[in-house]
Parts: structure tokens; C-alpha cells; sequence
């Protein structure tokens, strides 16, 4: 991941969601898609749709959240997450 | 329910009418149906008798043709066409299918032109304006169970497609001859001997197919919505007791997305309606054998549901 860049959701999508306890479903209006979503790939995207954050920062920011020290099982997470959001059109990079 | 039912017309004025072009109305949806041959006149008289005519003028949302045969086509048994409102032919069959051709036509223009409706490929049967909606693969039972269920005191929305209208999860009833397949037409005919069946049509593309007509309690209550309480997901399997296991809220959603027939194309009405759906209602799957044992589960169900 190219240093100095951030992820921030893509407005484009325009997301519309539905929640059933760790269970998220998110539907993309711009390609007609529905995504089913675990807890963390949800909460990183709620994150970027307000911030514009580095990995890095993302990661301090799900720490805060899940209030938990050092977590590489969740360091992975995140960086999976981010390759299928990526992949998926839902974020994007911009100049942090 | 208003007006004139096929039954009230004579035979004659019946053929007169069909040759002219005569238009149905079936639950929400207008069935115009054109041909002169008298096959198609003896066809709606014996299985539609209970259906009301539409308003002179009603924008039909289906238009079918039987096409006229020359006796040559006759003489050498060629097979029947049946055309859309393009005039291009939909389906060939021998006349001995032409009711299942004919229901397999009109269901073909339902589900790709009624797109006013959130569809989903699910029977719905309700009491008392409560409906159960039971989605499911083909072979699942879903025309089995509402072939039975009602004879045993439920209303008939849908074998098929349950069409649900807006963000009040109205559905509105969409009641048809139900199409039973190899087995079940004997399944039915031992635990409904009452039914009314059409002949038993061989060699289609499902096997066998006999049509069970619903009475005419069920016609007449076509305009009548009912709310959703229950998705029970059913699986028949020889042999086993009837069992019920919840399912969970995003699995239900999962699953009704995938019955969904215009899930893509609603897009995101779809996914709210479905959505909404998924929170009005309790979601089950229901494994069984015996028709009896499911009928008494599926209405004890509803009873607490309503209860609630």
C-alpha cells in the first residue's frame, strides 16, 4: 500500500443496509449488488465513510473501537478487508 | 366479487367470446386470451369457470394467441402454438397440453413483465389475513402444501409467485390452478378426494402434470391483501416427522433474495422490501412427510405468531 495514501469509502456507491446482529448486508445502487458483510468489514467501512484514513490510522481506530491492545488476528483483518472493499468498489484511495 | 364469471357465460357465447378475444382477471393482473379453435373455449369452460371476466377495455398484462390450425395441421397432429402479444410463437405442445401450456404461458409473462411487484418464487396461504409465504426450490412441496392446505381451511394467495406491493408488505393474492407434478397428483387426490382436478398431462418437461382448481372461495377473495407473519422454508422428505427450525433473521433475508425473480432488476426497493420483510415476519424451515402433521404445525405456528 503506497504510503501518504488513505482509504475513504467511494460515495459513489451510495450504500443502503440492513442489519441482523453481526450479520451486514450492504446494497451498492451503483452496480446493483448486494454485499453480505462481517462485523469488521462493516465497521471499516462505517469508519470511511467519515475519515479518511491511512491502514495504519484504520487500525488504531478499530483498536479504539474493539478497546483492545496490539491485535495482529485483527491487523490481518483489516488488511483482507480492505483487498475485497477494494476489490469491490466500495472505498477508495485518496492523498490523506 | 363483482361482475361475470366465465361460468355465466354459455358455452356458445363462451366460444363467440374467445374467437373475439376475452379477458380474465387474476388477482391483479388481466389474462387476455384470443383464439377461434373450440379447444381453447372447452378449455377455459372446464378449469376457469370461476374467474371473472375483466372490464371491457382492461389493459391486459398478458396477451396469449392460440394460433388457428389448418386442417392440414390438424390432420397431420401437428403440434399447437401458443403467441405472445409480439405475434411470435412462445411454445409448441399437442393439444392435449394446452392447459399446462397455457398456465405456463401467462406465468411467463407475470414474471417477467410484473415488475410493479416485489416476486417471489414462494406459495403464500393465509387465515384470518395472515399469511404464511413458503419460498422454496422446485421439489421443495410448495404446491403440494398449498394444494392441501387448501382444502383445510386456507386461502390460496399464490402456489407460485407471492407478490408482495409496497413498503406495507401488502400481498396481493394471485390465485391459479396448481400445477401438481408425477407423485403429488396422487398424494392429493388420496388426502383431498374432493379436489378438482384437470386430466393428467404427460411427457411435459416437469413429467406429468395435473392441475388442481382452486375453489371458488379463492377466487372470490383475489382482492383481498393479506400481511405476512411467517417464511417457513419447507423440505419434504419421505419419512420424516415434521420438524421446524428457526432461522435466523440474515439467513431468511439470504433466502428471500434468492427467490426473489426481480431481486436484480428492483434493486434497491428489493432490498428494503425484503428487507422490512425480513423483520415483519418469523422465519422457520419445516422438514416433512405427512401433509396432515405439517398442516396442524404450520397452523399452530400461525395461531402463536398471530398470538403474539
Amino acid at each position: 500500500m503506497t504510503q501518504g495514501l488513505g482509504w475513504t469509502a467511494d460515495p459513489a456507491a451510495a450504500l443502503e443496509w440492513q442489519h441482523w446482529g453481526e450479520a451486514h448486508f450492504a446494497f451498492d445502487a451503483r452496480s446493483g449488488q448486494t454485499h453480505f458483510l462481517n462485523e469488521i468489514a462493516a465497521a471499516v467501512l462505517a469508519v470511511l465513510a467519515t475519515h479518511t484514513l491511512t491502514q495504519a490510522a484504520l487500525y488504531e481506530a478499530m483498536l479504539a473501537r474493539y478497546e483492545v491492545d496490539d491485535d495482529t488476528q485483527l491487523l490481518t483483518g483489516i488488511v483482507d478487508t480492505l483487498r475485497v472493499l477494494d476489490r469491490l468498489g466500495l472505498i477508495q484511495r485518496v492523498a490523506s | 366479487m363483482s361482475g361475470t364469471t366465465l361460468r355465466q357465460l354459455s358455452r356458445a357465447a363462451l366460444g363467440a367470446r374467445c374467437a373475439a378475444g376475452l379477458s380474465l382477471q387474476a388477482g391483479p393482473f388481466v389474462l387476455r386470451i384470443q383464439g377461434a379453435d373450440p379447444v381453447l373455449a372447452d378449455c377455459l369452460h372446464a378449469y376457469y369457470p370461476n374467474y371473472p371476466l375483466a372490464a371491457e377495455g382492461s389493459f391486459a398484462d398478458a396477451q396469449l394467441t392460440l394460433k388457428p390450425q389448418a386442417w392440414v395441421d390438424r390432420w397431420r397432429d401437428r403440434p399447437r402454438q401458443i403467441c405472445l402479444e409480439d405475434g411470435l410463437a412462445f411454445t409448441d405442445f399437442p393439444l392435449e397440453a394446452l392447459l399446462a401450456n397455457l398456465e405456463w404461458s401467462f406465468n411467463w409473462c407475470v414474471a417477467t413483465h410484473a415488475n410493479q411487484y416485489v416476486m417471489l418464487h414462494a406459495a403464500g396461504v393465509a387465515k384470518q389475513g395472515h399469511a404464511v409465504l413458503m419460498p422454496g426450490v422446485p421439489g421443495a412441496g410448495k404446491s403440494t402444501l398449498s394444494a392441501y392446505l387448501i382444502h383445510r381451511g386456507w386461502r390460496l394467495l399464490s402456489d407460485e409467485f407471492t407478490l408482495v406491493r409496497n413498503q406495507a408488505l401488502d400481498l396481493h393474492a394471485f390465485p391459479r390452478l396448481i400445477p401438481l407434478k408425477n407423485d403429488a397428483i396422487d398424494v392429493i387426490q388420496n388426502a383431498v378426494p374432493q379436489a378438482q382436478f384437470g386430466p393428467r398431462i404427460p411427457g411435459t418437461r416437469k413429467g406429468t402434470v395435473a392441475h388442481l382448481r382452486p375453489g371458488d372461495e379463492h377466487i372470490q377473495a383475489m382482492h383481498e391483501p393479506a400481511r405476512p407473519r411467517l417464511v417457513v422454508f419447507p423440505t419434504y422428505e419421505r419419512g420424516s416427522a415434521t420438524t421446524l427450525t428457526a432461522v435466523p433473521a440474515a439467513e431468511c433475508f439470504t433466502d428471500l433474495t434468492h427467490n426473489c425473480f426481480n431481486y436484480a432488476l428492483l434493486g434497491r426497493q428489493a432490498f428494503q422490501m425484503l428487507g422490512a420483510l425480513t423483520n415483519h415476519v418469523e422465519a422457520f424451515r419445516m422438514r416433512y412427510s405427512e401433509l396432515a402433521s405439517a398442516e396442524d404445525t404450520l397452523s399452530t405456528l400461525l395461531a402463536r405468531v398471530i398470538e403474539k
